[in-house]
This record gives C-alpha cells, sequence and structure tokens, in this order.
C-alpha cells in the first residue's frame, strides 16, 4: 500500500491556521492559569464561590465527562511539563473508570478506564500524596492528568524506548541499559514523527493492513494530520514490506522498523514509555 | 596536637532515597521473575568552600554516585586573597568519604581582602594597639592590654605576649589563623573530625574536645570556628564538616573539610508485566 493510497484529511499548513493555534494555544494556557489562580485564591472553580479547602476533591459524574482514549480529544488536559524526561518506569492501570483531574483533587476534564484497545496501561510521570499523575492517549500530544492512586493497580516495566528523529534510530532499554537499536522509517518533513514523551497504548493485529502483522499504537498523534485512512491520526510502532523506507523520511509520522526490531518490541509492556527526540 | 575521634549521628532518613544510579541485577530482558536493583545515594568530599564577597568553589571535590572509590586531590586552592594550603586530598566510595587538608592560613598576613574591608576594623585596631605595645621596655603588660582590648580574656590568656611580639615583628606577618591539620571521615552511621596545631596570629592555642559543633575560639569580633558539624540529608545521606569559619556573623563563611556518606540500597523490583497479547481490531495508523 502506497502513501497515496490512503486517504487522509490535511489538518492544512496555512499561517493562518497556524497562527489560530497559537492563539488558541495561548488562550488555553490564560485560562490555567486562571484556573490556577482561582483554585489558590481557594475558590470553587465552577461556582467561584470561596471553599473551605482548595484542594478538596469534588464529586463528579462521570457520565458527562469524555474519556480519554485515541480517538477523542481533551483541550483541558496540562501539558507534559518535562517531554524528554526518562522516569523510572512506572506504570499503572486504572480498576474501574475514574476521573482525570487538572491537578491532585483538582478539578476533572476527562476520564479513563481500565480497558480501550487492550488493557489500558498509562506511564507514570509523578506523584503527590494519595495522587497520581500519568501520560494520556488523547490528543493534544503531550497530554496529562492526575487520578487518585487508590483506585490504580501498579507495576514497573524495566523498558525504555528511545526514537532518535535526526539518527533516525530506535533503541530498546531494559532496566537503563541499551540491549538493541536499529535504523527505522520516520515521517517525511510534512507529516513529521512527533517529538515528545509518550508511550505503547496497545499491541494490535489490523485485519486491514497488509504491511505489519503486529502494529504498536502509541499514544500521540500526527500533528498535521488530524485523521488519516479513517483513524485519529495515531502514531504508531509497525514493520513495512520492504526495507528501502528504513532511514528515510518516507512515512506519515509513523516508526517504521526491521522485523527483527518488531520482534523484541512486542514483548514490551504496554504502558512503556517511549522518548522521541530530535537528536 | 590534640587530635579527637568521635563518633556522629547516624544517617536516618533511610526512607528518601535518590536514586542516582542504579545498577540491575538479576533476569534476562523479558523474564518474568522479579529482578534486583541497586540504588545509590551518593558520597562526596571536598576540602575547601567559601560563601560571601570571596566565593570558593569546593576545591578539590570528589563524588562517587555508583558506588565506585573516587579521589582528587589539590596542591592549592582557586586564587582568593582569604585561604591558602598547601595540600588537600579527598576520596569517596558506596558508603564512606574523608577530606584531609594540611598547613592552611586564614587571612594570610593578618590582613582580610578588600571585599571584606567591613570586617578589617576589629583586626586593623589590634595590629595597630600590639605594634607600640611590643616596643615599650617591658611589653608583657602592655601587650596583654592590647589583646584585651579586641579580644575576650580566654583567648589573651592563652598568647605569649614576648612569644606574639617576635612573630608580628618578623618580616611576614602570621596569618590570623593557622591550622596544621584538618581532618574528616564518615561512614554510613557516624563521622569523626581530627584537628591539629591550630594558632591565632601565629600562637598555638588549646583545642577544647570536639564535640557536636564545638566552638574552637571562645567568642570574639574576629572570627567564629565551629569544629564537627554533623548532618542527616533529607536524601539519608550523612554529613560532617572538619571546621567551618564565620567572618562578620555570617559574611564570608568557610567551609574547610567536608565528607557526605551515602550508602547503596538494594531494591527487589516486581516482575515486568507479561508481553501484551495482541488485539485483533482495526484501528488505522499513520503508516
Amino acid at each position: 500500500m502506497t502513501n497515496q493510497d490512503i486517504p487522509r484529511t490535511p489538518r492544512g499548513d496555512s499561517a493562518s491556521t497556524r497562527l489560530a493555534y497559537v492563539l488558541s494555544g495561548v488562550l488555553l494556557v490564560a485560562l490555567g492559569l486562571v484556573a490556577v489562580l482561582v483554585l489558590s485564591a481557594g475558590a470553587d472553580p465552577v461556582t467561584g464561590r470561596p471553599t473551605s479547602n482548595a484542594t478538596s476533591t469534588k464529586p463528579v459524574k462521570l457520565s458527562s465527562l469524555v474519556e480519554s482514549t485515541t480517538h477523542t480529544r481533551l483541550d483541558a488536559a496540562p501539558a507534559d511539563p518535562n517531554p524528554q524526561q526518562a522516569t523510572k518506569g512506572w506504570i499503572v492501570r486504572p480498576t474501574k473508570v475514574i476521573a482525570l483531574r487538572v491537578s491532585p483533587g483538582g478539578r476533572a476534564f476527562g476520564k479513563v478506564g481500565p480497558k480501550q484497545i487492550g488493557e489500558t496501561w498509562l506511564p507514570v510521570i509523578d506523584q503527590r500524596d494519595q495522587w497520581t499523575r500519568v501520560l494520556l492517549p488523547s490528543k493534544p500530544n503531550g497530554s496529562t492528568g492526575w487520578l487518585r492512586s487508590a483506585h490504580l493497580k501498579r507495576t514497573l516495566t524495566p523498558y525504555l524506548i528511545r526514537v532518535h528523529l535526526s539518527s533516525m534510530r530506535l533503541a530498546l532499554f531494559y532496566h537503563g541499559r541499551e540491549m538493541n537499536s536499529w535504523t527505522i522509517g520516520i515521517g517525511k518533513p510534512d507529516t513529521p514523527t512527533p517529538i515528545g514523551r509518550t508511550f505503547i497504548l496497545g499491541s494490535i493485529v489490523d485485519p486491514n493492513q497488509t504491511y505489519s502483522p503486529i502494529i504498536l499504537p502509541l499514544g500521540a498523534h500526527s500533528e498535521t494530520l488530524d485523521s488519516f485512512g479513517g483513524g485519529p491520526g495515531t502514531v504508531a510502532i509497525h514493520t513495512w514490506p520492504t526495507t528501502d523506507v528504513l532511514g528515510t523520511a518516507s512515512s506519515n509520522g509513523c516508526i517504521r522498523v526491521p522485523q527483527e526490531a518488531l520482534n523484541q518490541l512486542t514483548r514490551v509492556p504496554l504502558g512503556t514509555l517511549v522518548l522521541v527526540d530530535q537528536h | 596536637m590534640r587530635p579527637r575521634a568521635l563518633a556522629g549521628a547516624g544517617a536516618t532518613a533511610l526512607g528518601a532515597v535518590t536514586a542516582v544510579a542504579a545498577l540491575v541485577i538479576g533476569t534476562a530482558a523479558g523474564a518474568a521473575s522479579p529482578s534486583t536493583a541497586i540504588e545509590y545515594v551518593p558520597s562526596s568530599a571536598y576540602g575547601i568552600a567559601a560563601e560571601g564577597p570571596v566565593p570558593i568553589d569546593p576545591t578539590p571535590h570528589v563524588e562517587s554516585t555508583d558506588g565506585s572509590r573516587q579521589e582528587n586531590s589539590a596542591l592549592t586552592v582557586p586564587e582568593n586573597p582569604l585561604v591558602s594550603l598547601e595540600v588537600a586530598k579527598v576520596v569517596a566510595d558506596e558508603s564512606s568519604a574523608s577530606a584531609e587538608l594540611l598547613n592552611l592560613a586564614l587571612a594570610p598576613g593578618a590582613e582580610l581582602p578588600d571585599q571584606l574591608s567591613a570586617l578589617n576594623e576589629p583586626l586593623q585596631q589590634l595590629m595597630s594597639g600590639l605594634q607600640p605595645a611590643c616596643e615599650a621596655e617591658n611589653p608583657a603588660k602592655p601587650v596583654t592590654d592590647a589583646l584585651g582590648e579586641v579580644l575576650p580574656s580566654e583567648i589573651v590568656e592563652q598568647l605569649d605576649p614576648q612569644q606574639l611580639c617576635a612573630s608580628i615583628t618578623t618580616a611576614e606577618t602570621p596569618a590570623l589563623v593557622s591550622i596544621e591539620l584538618v581532618k574528616v571521615a564518615c561512614d554510613e552511621k557516624s563521622g569523626s573530625v581530627e584537628i591539629a596545631n591550630v594558632a591565632l596570629l601565629g600562637q598555638q592555642v588549646a583545642i577544647p574536645p570536639l564535640e557536636n559543633e564545638t566552638p574552637i575560639l571562645p567568642e570574639n569580633p574576629l572570627v567564629t570556628i565551629t569544629a564537627n558539624k554533623q548532618t542527616s540529608n533529607k536524601d539519608g545521606s550523612f554529613t560532617v564538616v572538619g571546621l567551618e569559619i564565620d567572618l562578620g556573623g555570617g559574611t564570608e563563611v568557610i567551609t574547610l573539610g567536608s565528607a557526605t556518606c551515602g550508602f547503596a540500597e538494594t531494591t527487589t523490583l516486581p516482575p515486568p508485566p507479561p508481553p501484551p497479547t495482541p488485539v485483533t481490531t482495526g484501528l488505522p495508523v499513520t503508516g
């Protein structure tokens, strides 16, 4: 299958569109600051009424919240504060559908459950008292949220995946030691592989695709393609029928790896961190 | 020479481990049984450091972040008008550290640098009072009186007027304070400090027993010297400082000999989750 065979919806890269995104980003940051100021002033972020405890957790109606999946967009999600920072490898799985919050005990902006593609496993990036901060699979890239630790199953992945775009290499680490690395194919200049901290969201066999026996969708999305082939523009790791794509920037954002790499990467637990950098 | 070795406060906060380096021993990649990880809280040591108008970065400095033995030494300190030394040697390994300094001189020539001119007044008062007193026919009483104008009687009693006059009339005025040896060491649980031959204006003074945070000199307007300062740090490590010299009530603080002892902690990691079972589903990805 060639790139041209797949219908896609370009998000457009005109100056006016980019300006609109920048402005909406600025607005979101401003709204976030206002929310923080309101919270720190001890007021209810919804009613504005003073509260006795600004960090007390308000009960939420889960049915009114959008679930964080690869198909959804949660613009109120706080951005990843350290998009290139490795973690100790802790990953968590919600034991039931629970609220995602902007801060420990703060406003709910979404929800996440124990299953989506398969089991939901999310990397832990911070922890405070009874709250755990995780990376999310929903748009925009670098989304995070706080979850109540009591509703999380927790374990440790010994793996870390580093993707270097300039050198087009993917390295697999086990307990901090590089076990293997491979030359890979990455996104074209107009559909680049997004930089930042994401994770292995799932492991799928897609009966509609023939280019890879197993596909590993990540928690990241193309920054330039709002949708792709009927999907939400999810970036993934997978093989390709020909090896000539390795060492080239020729994909629509996905990371194309040799079969030997996929054989090892499919053993890596869901929730394992994937750090994509410009090096 | 009155060296003292002291047992110090233990390193107590073992729960707050800061992992700087981790070594994993045990299972091969992909195996499902638990692994063991060694996490290191680093050990470190330095010879001299100063904060204030005359700052000095820790010199020489050494740190062991992976349990290996690290050594460093220096024959001088970065150029400064405040402190000189002849040899400093520092060592750090998994859970012990030490620093040894030889022949230190503080304010060589009994002159404080321009940056500390505000503190120079009592020193100049002392030196200008001593010079005519030493020239008197019978200098003992005038010298004692001149010293007593600035220094407390506990220090004055320890100074021999004749020797003091002999030393300040030589071509090279002695340092405000000189110390022949400062040696600090620690392990995971305790620290020790040795100090030998402390002299004020060339005159040796008695070193009191080195309990924790012992003042070496009675209270005086020139200099406060505190020996054997021991601290348990938040990350569970333990620091012992040989001497802390304070000029002007915190204006300039000089640390001589600092050793911080970390430790290694072995933890059993939970078994890694099994490889995920692929789910058959249609999710178009970016290809």
